[in-house]
């Protein structure tokens, strides 16, 4: 039976191609300001808010939000504070959101048998609400990052410049973290705690190679996560493998790739 | 129209003025009772050896920097309260570098279109009209397309300049922008500089410890070293050893700056 004629393979297919088309849009940004640890930090808190969730009683994808958007802030006040420490700042985010959440997990029960979906992503499995929660994110962050273009490319190539030409540069970086707070609560869902970090800067190391504008940069790196994605799910179909790390190695493979043929292309050429 | 308007409110108002300036960092002094007018028109270099307080200066005249005493106007506002921010162009120190990132030299120049059009409008055909004029002033029209990252320092110069002209400033401030040039890649750059400044009426103020570069060039020289110690014409600051005592040591300036001297010894000749 063709595998398209399955529900939960067409959900995790439209679900996957919302989450491989919006996280290169943040990473992009993210790679550009030379922040892209910033969503692998965002994605190991979500653990913690995770795990507070279960702890609580709460829905855990609320407490997931909440707690990462609130990294997020508390980061972002963080780099405008200490701006040379940025890198540091966030390797002890990432651990002690990591650290927390396995403490919590520890004193909530049934969690264990959940425990690797969320760290590696459970895109197969993934249900209708999780589906229409995909959706809206992706629709919100379309909707705010079209009109920011212009100064997101701004503040992203000269951050001081976009400050003294007067753009309110808070207000847009607020916007844009909140953005990519919510992109690391979808990719979370696609490929895990662990692997969310990959799905956002993956297609724009392999974008950045083949364009030499940003705009193409953008357009290429979505094109790219929503084919690693594509066919990842389809490669984990087929070889029976689970699919978050299907999509991150095949996008390792695909960036190993073009490298390489950039590598020969220039040698012969 | 806005600007018009804005510019016929300001009309007698020096672009640029500071206003008893002091900043202090962690309990040291970094500029003092600093009091400047720049007039409209100028072509203004502000000189002084590192530490001296001079980019710190800068960007309390953009607003990146509060001072601790007294304030920075830019025409006849509070520069923390100045909106019309196009008026003032900036090139930053290091402009020439945009991060490694892909963008190409039109993308980098509209984002200076910002300040003018708003960041939320898409770029208008006037827009696009203006940043290829600019483009076309500065040479760059057939780079347009070209990625900044793989221009040469001097072409990503130009491009930062572009940058800060697209928003058809009155005023531009360029912060050690000359910084990693070769010397005929200065020369041009400096060239351009005074072009804009007599052709355009365009007031510049850069801000450098190079004083053979800008001492024939400019109108007039500010000394600083956390407090203004001259400021006059070129050959003033030169004859009157205001250099050495900026400095605290003789200054030597190359003859091709210094009116033709074979080689003028500011603070020698005291």
């Amino acid at each position: 039976m063709d595998i398209w004629h399955y529900g939960f393979f067409v959900r995790a297919m439209i679900a996957g191609v919302l989450c491989g088309a919006l996280c290169p849009v943040v990473g992009v940004f993210l790679v550009a300001r030379r922040f892209s640890f910033f969503a692998d930090a965002l994605a190991h808190v979500s653990l913690t808010g995770l795990a507070l969730g279960l702890v609580l009683g709460i829905a855990p994808g609320i407490t997931t939000v909440a707690a990462v958007v609130s990294a997020a802030f508390a980061v972002e006040w963080l780099r405008q504070r200490h701006r040379f420490y940025a890198d540091a700042l966030l390797a002890a985010v990432m651990a002690g959101g990591l650290a927390l959440g396995v403490i919590l997990v520890s004193k909530s029960r049934g969690f264990g048998a959940d425990l690797t979906g969320y760290l590696f992503g459970s895109l197969l499995t993934i249900g209708p609400t999780d589906l229409w929660f995909t959706g809206v994110l992706f629709v919100i962050a379309v909707v705010v990052v079209i009109p920011l273009y212009k100064g997101l490319l701004a503040i992203a190539l000269d951050e001081e410049y976009a400050r003294a030409a007067g753009l309110p540069v808070v207000a847009i970086n607020a916007v844009f973290i909140t953005v990519a707070a919510l992109t690391v609560a979808v990719a979370i869902r696609a490929v895990g705690v662990l692997l969310a970090g990959a799905l956002i800067v993956i297609p724009v190391l392999v974008a950045v190679r083949v364009t030499r504008s940003f705009r193409g940069a953008l357009f290429a790196a979505v094109v790219t996560g929503v084919a690693l994605v594509v066919g990842g799910l389809h490669l984990s179909y087929a070889l029976d493998l689970p699919s978050g790390p299907a999509v991150v190695l095949l996008g390792i493979v695909t960036l190993v790739g073009v490298s390489f043929y950039q590598q020969l292309v220039l040698r012969y050429r | 129209m806005n600007s018009q308007v804005a510019g016929a409110a300001s009309i007698g108002k020096p672009p640029v003025s500071f206003q008893q300036v002091g900043l202090h960092f962690g309990g040291n002094p970094v500029l003092e009772d600093v009091s400047l007018d720049i007039k409209s028109g100028d072509f203004l270099a502000i000189l002084g050896p590192n530490g001296a307080g001079k980019t710190t200066l800068l960007k309390i005249a953009l607003g990146l920097v509060s001072p601790t005493a007294g304030q920075a106007m830019l025409f006849g506002v509070p520069a923390a309260r100045f909106r019309q921010r196009y008026r003032i162009g900036y090139v930053p120190q290091k402009a020439g570098v945009f991060g490694d990132f892909p963008a190409t030299v039109w993308e980098v120049v509209t984002t200076g279109r910002v300040s003018r059009s708003g960041f939320l409008r898409p770029l208008s055909s006037k827009d696009r009209q203006i940043v290829a004029g600019v483009l076309h002033r500065l040479g760059l029209e057939n780079l347009a397309a070209r990625t900044v990252r793989l221009l040469s320092g001097g072409q990503r110069q130009r491009v930062a300049i572009a940058r800060a002209l697209a928003a058809e400033p009155e005023v531009l401030l360029l912060d050690e922008a000359a910084e990693g040039l070769d010397a005929p890649g200065e020369d041009a750059f400096y060239s351009l500089l005074a072009e804009l400044n007599h052709e355009q009426g365009l007031t510049v103020v850069l801000v450098t410890h190079d004083i053979g570069a800008v001492s024939l060039r400019v109108r007039t020289v500010v000394c600083l070293n956390r407090r203004v110690v001259f400021t006059g014409s070129p050959q003033e600051c030169l004859e009157n050893g205001k250099l050495a005592a900026l400095y605290g040591m003789p200054v030597f300036v190359p003859s091709k700056w210094a009116s033709g001297r074979e080689m003028q010894k500011s603070g020698l000749e005291r």
